[in-house]
């Protein structure tokens, strides 16, 4: 049997990551989720626990560091993880910001149809 | 300052405002997971103090809660954009997004966090509908949520000053709850946004 799905999840908002993490245990039953609020939080996670995540479900719009540049680090540390930008900024600007670090780019407010499109970058 | 509007500017702002809006509206609406009627949004310059008693009157509620951001672009334009509404509806807007099988605890708990989320959504869905329109790029602060009267929100301590306003008014007739959104422009940020309604409108 295939590995389950590894799954990170990078949003300030509690909110926001109780939702992502229900659709991802509604439509990925056996994914294993890992949640941190801050990019700091997330490569420490990364970091610690040796983590290789299939997928990093990134807000774009956090204190700190914001999801594209974490998204940079993550691209570099772990070519193989696929990065998924969730906003509700769907300037064009941000569009070409990403899609320049090869980044994908879907639009808040999270509901089933966008897990289902960011599950489609692992072939969920 | 004096600002002289012609009819067609005036106009072309109101289309300026739908446009942002009626974005923001769809997306509450998926957010809350019910329909979400919008008025025709208005554009007025209009004093600070006035603009509060207003809300104060059409919201039948002296205090607000309110959730806003500053943004500002790589050109001149900037603006404040702020998600108003009564601060006893606050509680039913986060259930309406959690759901109803969400406990009442938890709800407290995540109301601070559920609404600044609301208003992330809403108010970088207008600024990226102005900054394509414009062909600028807009970058804004996190979203601050607070509670008080409405002249403690909008005077800013000048509660004289003359500000451009367009406003919309968002509700959500099942649950009988209404708000507005609200760009807040001062003098210095209105000449700014004419000059890029002329250039995107070719005015």
């Amino acid at each position: 049997m295939a590995n389950p799905t590894t799954i990170l999840i990078v949003d300030d908002s509690r909110a926001s990551r109780m939702m992502i993490s229900a659709w991802l245990q509604k439509l990925v039953p056996d994914a294993l989720l890992h949640e941190a609020a801050n990019g700091a939080d997330a490569l420490a996670l990364l970091e610690s626990k040796a983590l290789e995540p299939d997928l990093a479900i990134l807000d774009k719009n956090m204190p700190g560091m914001d999801g594209l540049e974490l998204a940079a680090h993550i691209g570099q540390r772990h070519p193989a993880t696929q990065r998924a930008l969730l906003t509700a900024n769907v300037q064009d600007a941000t569009r070409r910001d990403a899609a320049a670090i090869g980044v994908h780019f879907f639009r808040k407010p999270v509901g089933e149809i966008v897990i289902r499109q960011v599950l489609g970058l692992v072939g969920r | 300052m004096l600002i002289d509007l012609s009819e067609i500017e005036l106009d072309a702002l109101a289309e300026t405002f739908n446009l942002a809006l009626g974005e923001a509206a769809a997306m509450f609406s998926a957010m809350v997971h019910e329909e979400v009627a919008l008025s025709v949004p208005t554009v007025e310059l209009i004093r600070r103090s006035d603009l509060a008693s207003e809300l104060q009157a059409s919201l039948h509620s002296s205090r607000l809660c309110a959730i806003r951001q500053e943004f500002e672009s790589n050109s001149r334009f900037r603006t404040n954009i702020m998600l108003l509404f009564p601060e006893h509806s606050s509680l039913e807007i986060v259930r309406c997004m959690l759901g109803d099988s969400t406990p009442i605890e938890q709800l407290t708990e995540l109301e601070q966090d559920t609404l600044a989320e609301v208003g992330n959504i809403i108010m970088n869905s207008c600024m990226s509908s102005l900054a394509n329109l414009f062909g600028i790029r807009m970058t804004g602060t996190l979203p601050q949520v607070n509670a008080e009267d409405a002249h403690g929100l909008l005077s800013e301590d000048k509660p004289q000053e003359v500000i451009l306003v367009a406003s919309i008014s968002m509700t959500l007739s099942a649950h009988n709850l209404s708000g507005f959104v609200l760009f807040v422009m001062d003098p210095e940020a209105i000449e700014s946004l004419l000059e890029q309604v002329r250039l995107a409108f070719k005015i």
